[in-house]
C-alpha cells in the first residue's frame, strides 16, 4: 500500500469510525463487538476498495454496508456459539441494559427484529435515504419501506407512544 | 413516502436517549486488545441456571451429583 492509500484510509477512519461505531453499536449493544468491527471495516475496505464504484454510490454508504455485512456474521457466529455454550454469555435483553433503562429505547430497540431493527436505526440516527438503506441492506426499496413502517409501529407499541401527527 | 416528520414528537424524544460513547478506537487492529475486550466481556451469572426456587443446599449438591455421574465410567474399568 503506497503513502497515498495510507492517508486516504486515515481520512476516512477519522471520518467515519464514530459514526460506523454509533450503528453498530446502537445495533447490537455490546461495546467489544462494536469495537472490534470498526477495525475491522477499515481493513475490509482496504482489501476491497476497488469494488467501490463513486459513480454509483457513496464512500459512506459503501463502508457501512461492509460494516453492516460484518455484524450481521459476527451476530450468527454469536449465535451458534451461544446454543453450544450458553453459560457463556449474558442475556442482552435483560442484565446488560441498566435498571433504569429497562422500558426505554435501548430495551426496546432489542425487542425488535433484527431487520427492523438496522432500518430505523440507519433512517432515524443515521439521515440515510430509504433509496441508500436498500443499497446498504441489498434489498429492495419496498422492502425498506415496509420494515420502517412496521419498526415505527412496533417502537410506539412498545413505548406506549401515541400518535400526535 | 414516509418522512421524518411522520415520527411522532414523543418517539423522537425517546429515540434522542440514546446516546452512544465512543472508546478510544485505535485504527490498526490488536490481537492483545482483542483478547483483552474478550476477557473482561461480562459473563452470564452461572447461578441464573437454577430456578429461583433452588434452596443452596439444591445448589451446592449439583457439584457433587455431577462429578458422581461424570466419574460413572471410572465404575466399569476393570
Amino acid at each position: 500500500m503506497n503513502s497515498n492509500e495510507d492517508t486516504n484510509l486515515e481520512d476516512l477512519f477519522t471520518t467515519y469510525h464514530q459514526q460506523i461505531y454509533h450503528f453498530i453499536f446502537r445495533y447490537t449493544q455490546d461495546e467489544n463487538m462494536s469495537y472490534d468491527i470498526v477495525q475491522d471495516t477499515f481493513i475490509k475496505y482496504q482489501k476491497y476498495q476497488a469494488e467501490f464504484d463513486s459513480t454509483k454510490s457513496h464512500i459512506r454508504t459503501f463502508l457501512f454496508r461492509i460494516a453492516y455485512q460484518l455484524t450481521m456474521n459476527k451476530l450468527k457466529r454469536q449465535n451458534k456459539l451461544q446454543k453450544l455454550l450458553p453459560f457463556l454469555y449474558e442475556n442482552k435483553q435483560e442484565s446488560s441494559i441498566p435498571l433504569e433503562d429497562k422500558i426505554t429505547i435501548r430495551a426496546a430497540l432489542l425487542k425488535l427484529p433484527l431487520e427492523q431493527r438496522s432500518v430505523i436505526i440507519f433512517y432515524y440516527y443515521h439521515d440515510f435515504s430509504q433509496k441508500d438503506i436498500a443499497e446498504i441492506l441489498q434489498i429492495p426499496l419496498g422492502t425498506v419501506k415496509s420494515r420502517l413502517h412496521t419498526a415505527l409501529d412496533k417502537l410506539k407499541k412498545i413505548l406506549e407512544v401515541g400518535d400526535d401527527e | 413516502m414516509m418522512n421524518r416528520k411522520d415520527i411522532p414528537e414523543e418517539l423522537k424524544q425517546q429515540l434522542n436517549q440514546f446516546e452512544v460513547e465512543v472508546p478510544e478506537i485505535p485504527q490498526k487492529k490488536s490481537f492483545l486488545q482483542r483478547i483483552a475486550n474478550w476477557v473482561h466481556t461480562p459473563a452470564k451469572n452461572p447461578a441464573d441456571m437454577f430456578p429461583k426456587t433452588a434452596t443452596p443446599l439444591a445448589i451446592a449438591c449439583v457439584p457433587v451429583v455431577s462429578l458422581l455421574i461424570l466419574s460413572l465410567p471410572v465404575y466399569f474399568i476393570q
